[in-house]
């Protein structure tokens, strides 16, 4: 009798949290990306593709001109003109993406709590929940030393980063929030970059028309590309 | 009355400690909308004409871009070029072998063959500084 309890708790508990993570393995998306920075201006437009087997982006990209990209955590590469463009840094793109972390539930926190990164404390201020987040492991190599996260309503609503000598470096805002089966999507994502000169560059990008699970479009889903 | 004081007095220098992080998080929407306008006006242009290409807007002068810069329209700020030793090296030290190791070859990226031509060009400016350097 007690073992059945037992089971049934256990199994009230995790069942769940493995279902959420087994339903939801893809979403795509209308999305827009406006960009500005000091010497350059930025305008693309189509729909993304994510599904979270495959470990990479891939927008359907309607605009300037049509053309698959891809991302992954190597690379950005342009499938129709041939482009292989690899990142300089090696920053786990796929595993903290917007589509990664709302699949996985991890959004809420960004992730942080699956990360070296340790809640050192938490404040609420004008209708906000900030928490702060450090680096707590000594032998992990980052610039980034300090995290502010913010949530609004239980959304993430945005997240500070700071680097060396306590200077913000880059700040996400998150809002206009989607609801998708009863989950929260963010529609609209602004990223400010803080360049070492003093200058920034802006970027928005909006998501409309959010699907998840359509179990067609694997063209998209499973991009395979093959070099010229 | 002491220790009521003495809280009030300590929730108060607590919340100035505190003061401000909500203000990080803050937008100007505003003034993003202002500074994105141009843009925005494009959005909507390709929107409504059923995503009609730039090259198309440019070659029909449908669209006024004068205020938007064309040359980086397409690509990401994040998009940096990282060189690359292995491509300098064979660009460098070897580059008629190079060429066809790294210039020509589908294998490798757009980072090695930059970084190979960058290596091509240092031999040659290093070559023709030595071979005047030489004769004189």
């Amino acid at each position: 009798m007690y073992f059945k309890k037992l089971l049934i708790i256990t199994m009230g508990f995790f069942v769940p949290i493995v279902l959420y993570s087994q339903v939801y393995y893809r979403i795509e998306a209308d999305y827009t990306i406006k960009e500005k920075g000091p010497d350059f201006e930025n305008l693309m437009m189509g729909r993304v593709y994510f599904d979270k087997n495959q470990q990479q982006i891939v927008f359907d990209v309607q605009f300037p001109e049509k053309e698959i990209l891809i991302v992954n955590d190597t690379a950005s590469i342009k499938a129709i003109t041939g482009n292989y463009q690899k990142h300089s840094l090696s920053n786990n793109l796929i595993d903290f993406s917007v589509f990664n972390l709302f699949l996985n539930g991890d959004l809420d926190y960004y992730g942080l709590n699956k990360t070296p990164f340790k809640l050192e404390k938490v404040e609420k201020e004008n209708g906000l929940i900030i928490s702060t987040w450090v680096l707590a492991d000594k032998y992990v190599n980052s610039q980034v030393s300090k995290m502010l996260l913010s949530q609004k309503d239980n959304n993430l609503q945005g997240l500070i980063t700071y680097g060396p000598k306590d200077v913000i470096i880059s700040k996400q805002i998150f809002s206009n929030y989607i609801q998708i089966n009863g989950m929260n999507f963010p529609g609209q994502v602004l990223q400010i970059t803080y360049l070492p000169n003093g200058e920034e560059t802006k970027k928005i990008t909006t998501y409309k028309n959010v699907v998840l699970n359509n179990v067609k479009n694997d063209s998209f889903y499973k991009y395979k590309y093959l070099s010229h | 009355m002491k220790k009521t004081l003495l809280l009030t007095i300590s929730l108060f220098f607590a919340s100035l400690t505190f003061a401000g992080n909500a203000e990080l998080f803050s937008v100007d929407e505003q003034a993003l909308n202002e500074e994105f306008a141009d843009l925005s006006a494009l959005e909507n242009y390709v929107v409504e004409n059923n995503f009609v290409s730039l090259t198309q807007i440019e070659t029909g002068k449908m669209f006024d871009l004068s205020e938007i810069n064309l040359k980086t329209m397409g690509t990401s700020s994040q998009s940096d070029f990282m060189f690359v030793w292995d491509g300098f090296l064979w660009g460098f030290l070897c580059c008629p072998i190079g060429f066809f190791v790294v210039a020509v070859n589908e294998n490798k990226d757009h980072d090695q063959k930059i970084s190979y031509w960058i290596g091509v060009a240092a031999s040659t400016v290093l070559g023709a500084l030595s071979s005047t350097t030489y004769y004189y």
